[in-house]
């Protein structure tokens, strides 16, 4: 089930809350946990198993690893099989099939591919159960005893399928104590307005920019046509994501959950290491905290510190998806964060604020190019139309009906990815809180209306006699 | 802060809420005008359903499908994007004037090399002339209709022309329909086009075929409709406003008989007025589209015709009928048999295909010609 859904948003979640406050205290874990395993099976009956199994297995390790603690190198063989065990099964679903590709690529083999469709969300939840297992063997947080309580954080409906990726110790203590009230409620729905707003209204609607950009060849794009198809994309990818998180960090909070924050405006990043500390900030904090820093991080002088960045972001790169476009956009930025740490960083403290600005976000539209393009060839003719290497000119028709029908999709999408509505209700919050507050809720009531019309119109479905 | 958050909780749940509970008790549609289909009903339960994933599915578009105001909801979100100057949406351009135009997706280049390949190999195989018209859509004749820098991708009928074989007379009505762009020669709210752009279409063939058309005041003008929304207006749900559907009578009345093959009806008029109560009133032109429909008419000097067709002939082939003896019209979507053997085995003369530019570029049962 995805949230930007009619039937998630008019008939399971209305059920769910329903039945959630309806409960008393001690049984609303075991709602959850049932809710989530109902939202997780809809779509894909199949591995609901495999997500009972993670939950049991891993629930576990964790009172293994709890016993035998005082005994380190026990403990530590206990720690290796569960890595070996969730990685295996995260690598097997996810990236066996490209192995074996590649295996058939270089060698010439023909290794059957097992075609296994990816269960929903087995990259956010391994990573979620390794934390645990991690800080639990670092002895950072208490082992979660109870079951329905351990089953409840690994399948959590909010972030169960994109994110953000929580940590165990952020949520430890909410497990079994949180505080439902109706100000948290509140600022939950506020949240999940947005998000439903953020991707239904934005994101779906710059796909279709930049659908209609990338459907032409790249040979017979103008500049114009090109940077304009990768900048709608860019806001694309960050409103469907930063919504689906604003999505999730809602939805916590309506069931008394706070999660920490994934997205911090990311476009107005001045350097590409500013722009990975505000872009997908959970999947950062992990691998710096179970990647980076274990490996010796930076202390270990500076060979070792180049060599740790690039492992942590060629493993990030493959994280987004199996496929080395992906891998390849990884070690594209880790090469410019290397040479940020190393030189760069500094000559950009010389520049202008301005040329800061135009500096990241060329490089992040440009690393956008490699993200999208599966295919390297295509990803390469793409930057070639950006820079004008296919000679067809700055502008188009094409471009400038374009301009004409998306120009105010974009100015908007733009002015979302700044903090302008936060500011425009702080100020408006010194001269009026009463008259702020009800346009604040007015508006997000047109918000709501606005995206269930748009999600009413995404399932019309006209029988038209002249398609037969 | 607290009467904020307040508010919006109570506003959630009470918008939520309401929903469910109107979802309940309200009574369920099962066909939409709209949409022009069966809605989905109730799913009915069951492990086997539930545990393969089809009964989420079936779920999900029964709560959409019978989602409250859904048609409502549908033109708000159209109204919403005129608001953003978007101008086309599923498919449709809001052009200028109140006119919806086709806009159609990306067309496949190979598929219109299959369909002439096709066109040329059949036309090899048969004994008997053949015309082909190619007929223009209302985006690349009312261009100044579009909105502004629109650039629809549709195939010339020039560009077919210098593809076809020698064997056969392609029929390009474009010029024509040029010149008379003032006269409402297609519908605003429909993909067709109007009686009279048929029937400038006629002429055009007539010259070409050797025929004397009949002159427009041989015909008297009747309107038989002012409330037709056509498929524009139903793929896209932009508002417009209604057209109307005119028929061209022949003052001289004509004897001749209509008989449907796949519904054994016999017709003695080329117009069916009970589609006027319904939603498609295109369908008025020929009944509709059927697999093979004959039309023999006293004319016994006429020669006998086989149209191959799309829908834009519906409203062309009435004109043709005091010049053939008989006219057999056969939509290659329906028809499952040799069109060869066919036109043989009825002693028939001469082949007439009518297409427009878009359906001849995504259409795929022409491969049934070979």
């Amino acid at each position: 089930m995805i949230f930007s859904s009619l039937f998630f948003l008019f008939l399971f979640l209305p059920l769910v809350l329903l039945s959630y406050y309806l409960l008393p205290q001690s049984c609303r874990n075991a709602a959850l946990f049932l809710a989530s395993l109902i939202f997780y099976a809809w779509g894909e009956p199949i591995y609901i198993w495999l997500m009972l199994f993670s939950i049991v297995i891993n629930y576990l390790y964790g009172l293994l690893l709890a016993r035998y603690e005082k005994q380190p190198k026990l403990a530590k063989i206990i720690l290796y099989s569960s890595l070996a065990l969730n990685l295996g099964l995260l690598f097997f679903f996810k990236y066996a099939d490209l192995i074996s590709q590649s295996i058939n690529f270089v060698f010439g083999t023909a290794l059957q591919e097992l075609n296994l469709p990816l269960p929903i969300g087995i990259s956010f939840y391994t990573f979620q159960t390794l934390s645990y297992l991690l800080d639990l063997y670092r002895a950072e947080v208490l082992p979660q005893r109870n079951l329905i309580a351990f089953g409840t954080y690994v399948s959590l409906f909010p972030q169960l399928i994109a994110g953000p990726i929580v940590r165990y110790q952020t949520v430890a203590e909410q497990l079994l104590q949180r505080r439902e009230d109706i100000s948290s409620f509140g600022r939950g729905v506020s949240r999940l307005i947005i998000g439903l707003a953020k991707k239904v209204l934005l994101a779906n609607n710059l796909g279709l920019l930049w659908q209609e950009v990338q459907q032409l060849p790249a040979a017979e794009l103008t500049i114009s046509g090109a940077w304009l198809g990768i900048i709608a994309f860019a806001l694309q990818l960050y409103f469907d994501f930063s919504g689906y998180s604003d999505m999730a960090i809602g939805l916590g909070q309506m069931f008394g959950f706070t999660f920490l924050e994934n997205f911090n405006y990311p476009y107005l990043a001045q350097s590409i290491t500013d722009f990975w500390r505000r872009w997908h900030i959970s999947l950062g904090t992990w691998f710096r905290e179970y990647v980076y820093i274990p490996l010796g991080g930076n202390r270990r002088g500076p060979r070792l510190m180049y060599r740790n960045l690039l492992v942590v972001w060629c493993l990030t790169g493959l994280w987004h998806g199996a496929s080395w476009n992906f891998m390849l956009w990884g070690l594209y930025f880790g090469l410019i964060l290397a040479m940020e740490k190393a030189f760069l960083g500094r000559w950009l403290q010389l520049l202008p604020c301005l040329l800061r600005h135009l500096y990241a976000k060329v490089l992040i539209l440009l690393g956008w190019v490699l993200f999208v393009f599966t295919d390297l060839v295509k990803a390469g003719q793409y930057w070639q139309a950006m820079f004008g290497f296919n000679s067809n000119g700055w502008l188009d028709q094409q471009t400038l009906y374009l301009l004409t029908n998306y120009g105010l999709l974009l100015a908007l999408a733009v002015l979302c990815s700044v903090p302008w509505s936060k500011k425009t209700i702080r100020w408006g919050e010194n001269i009026s809180p009463a008259w702020t507050y009800a346009a604040a809720v007015a508006a997000q009531i047109l918000l709501l209306m606005l995206t269930t019309a748009y999600l009413v119109d995404s399932t019309y479905n006209p029988f038209l006699y002249f398609r037969f | 802060m607290q009467s904020y958050h307040k508010a919006l909780t109570i506003t959630m749940v009470l918008y939520l809420g309401i929903f469910c509970l109107l979802f309940a008790v309200l009574p369920k549609r099962t066909f939409s005008e709209a949409e022009n289909r069966y809605l989905q009903s109730r799913p009915a339960f069951s492990w086997d359903k539930l545990l393969s994933g089809e009964f989420g599915q079936t779920a999900e578009k029964y709560l959409s499908d019978q989602f409250i105001l859904r048609d409502t909801w549908i033109s708000l979100k159209a109204k919403a994007e005129l608001l953003l100057q978007k101008n086309d949406h599923h498919g449709v351009y809001f052009g200028r004037e109140g006119y919806l135009l086709q806009k159609p997706s990306q067309q496949e280049k190979e598929q219109v090399g299959r369909n002439i390949a096709a066109v040329n190999e059949f036309a090899k195989q048969v004994n008997g002339r053949i015309y082909f018209m190619l007929a223009p859509v209302s985006a690349q004749i009312l261009r100044d209709k579009l909105p502004r820098y629109a650039a629809p991708q549709i195939i010339e009928p020039g560009e077919v022309r210098s593809q076809m074989s020698k064997e056969i007379t392609f029929i390009d009505p474009t010029a024509v329909l040029e010149s008379q762009r003032q006269e409402n020669i297609y519908y605003k709210t429909d993909h067709h086009w109007t009686t009279r752009g048929a029937y400038f279409a006629y002429q055009e063939a007539a010259k070409i075929m050797g025929v004397t058309a009949l002159p427009q005041d041989a015909y008297t003008v009747k309107q038989v409709s002012d409330n037709f929304y056509g498929t524009l207006y139903s793929q896209s749900g932009y508002p417009c406003q209604p057209d109307t559907i005119q028929l061209f009578v022949p003052q001289k009345k004509q004897q001749y008989t209509v008989a449907y093959a796949d519904k054994h009806k016999i017709s003695d008029s080329v117009y069916a007025c009970e589609h006027l109560q319904k939603k498609d009133q295109y369908a008025l032109f020929l009944d509709g589209n059927h697999a093979l429909i004959k039309i023999t008419t006293p004319n016994q000097a006429g020669k006998k015709l086989l149209i191959i067709k799309d829908s834009y002939a519906n409203a062309l082939v009435p004109f043709l009928i005091p010049h053939f003896s008989e006219i057999h019209v056969l939509d290659l979507r329906y028809f499952h048999h040799q069109v060869k053997d066919y036109f043989e085995e009825k002693g028939l003369e001469e082949i007439f295909f009518v297409y427009n530019t878009i359906t001849f570029a995504a259409e795929t049962s022409l491969r049934k010609l070979r």
